[in-house]
């Protein structure tokens, strides 16, 4: 997967966010299932935004972590208030337009 | 076609529900999804419409019962499992059926590599109110869709192969 193809899921996900009418945990946990999880951080994601999507998706799930506790996303979700995972649903946005701002100025 | 299948076990019909809508979103083939189901509210007069094959009221019925899956999934059979009641087999699993009745009514499961003692497992667990989501393919989209549904945590989740070997270290 190149960056445009991150950039895509990143889309995706804030699509699924937007458009849903669950609540926003169960909008986090499809966007994240769906797309965010198929994302290889190491291979698909930009240097500049490796930090801030290694940030969002342990907080989501860390069980493909290392040094996770091998939590999925359905349960610590579970355990989050609905401001903190409306926080993170407003990250996954502002890290989209980051992305897109990066594949637009390289074009 | 590819006879590898992944299934996975959910404790109740939402959350099922919300694992085919991942896989949905995630592009998996939805026409290579099933979801087997109990324990649902038994329409009025179901039994009736099935016997008559009033394909509106059993339809109407079955959308009744499991609600969006319908209308995501590939075809919908129902059967009446003895001491059981009602089955809903969504998706191609349902095209097995028939063929299934010697084998319980999960035999179907055999096309794709889970053998006679896992089978059993699965039919017990049904029995007992849990909810089924496989997904079959190759190998590639079987582990997509194995991450992605492994996010949803379900009760448990085995791949199986087309030589009738559970894949080591697959489950959740």
């Amino acid at each position: 997967m190149a960056h445009d193809a991150f950039c895509q899921r990143l889309q995706r996900a804030v699509g699924i966010l937007v458009s849903e009418k669950d609540r926003v945990k169960e909008r986090l946990l499809v966007a994240y299932a769906s797309q965010l999880s198929n994302v290889d951080p190491a291979r698909d994601v930009p240097e500049a935004l490796l930090g801030e999507f290694d940030e969002i998706r342990y907080a989501l799930s860390d069980a493909g972590m290392p040094y996770g506790y091998g939590e999925h996303a359905a349960r610590k979700l579970n355990n989050m208030t609905e401001d903190e995972a409306s926080q993170l649903a407003r990250r996954i946005f502002a890290l989209s337009l980051r992305a897109q701002e990066r594949i637009s100025a390289s074009v | 076609m590819n006879t590898d299948c992944l299934v996975a076990v959910f404790d109740s019909k939402e959350l099922a529900q919300q694992a085919v809508h991942v896989l949905d979103r995630g592009d998996f083939p939805t026409d290579q999804v099933s979801l087997v189901a109990t324990g649902l509210p038994d329409p009025p007069h179901l039994a009736e419409d099935l016997s008559l094959q009033d394909d509106s009221g059993r339809a109407a019925a079955i959308g009744a019962g499991l609600g969006a899956i319908v209308g995501v999934l590939a075809g919908i059979a129902v059967t009446m499992v003895s001491g059981l009641g009602l089955v809903f087999l969504a998706g191609p699993i349902g095209g097995g059926l028939v063929g299934a009745t010697t084998g319980g009514f999960l035999g179907g499961l055999s096309g794709w590599g889970v053998h006679g003692e896992r089978i059993r497992h699965y039919e017990k667990l049904v029995k007992a109110g849990k909810v089924l989501v496989i997904a079959h393919g190759n190998p590639g989209e079987l582990a997509r869709a194995q991450r992605m549904l492994g996010e949803t945590n379900p009760d448990e989740m085995h791949m199986y192969g087309a030589a009738d070997t559970e894949v080591p270290g697959a489950g959740v």
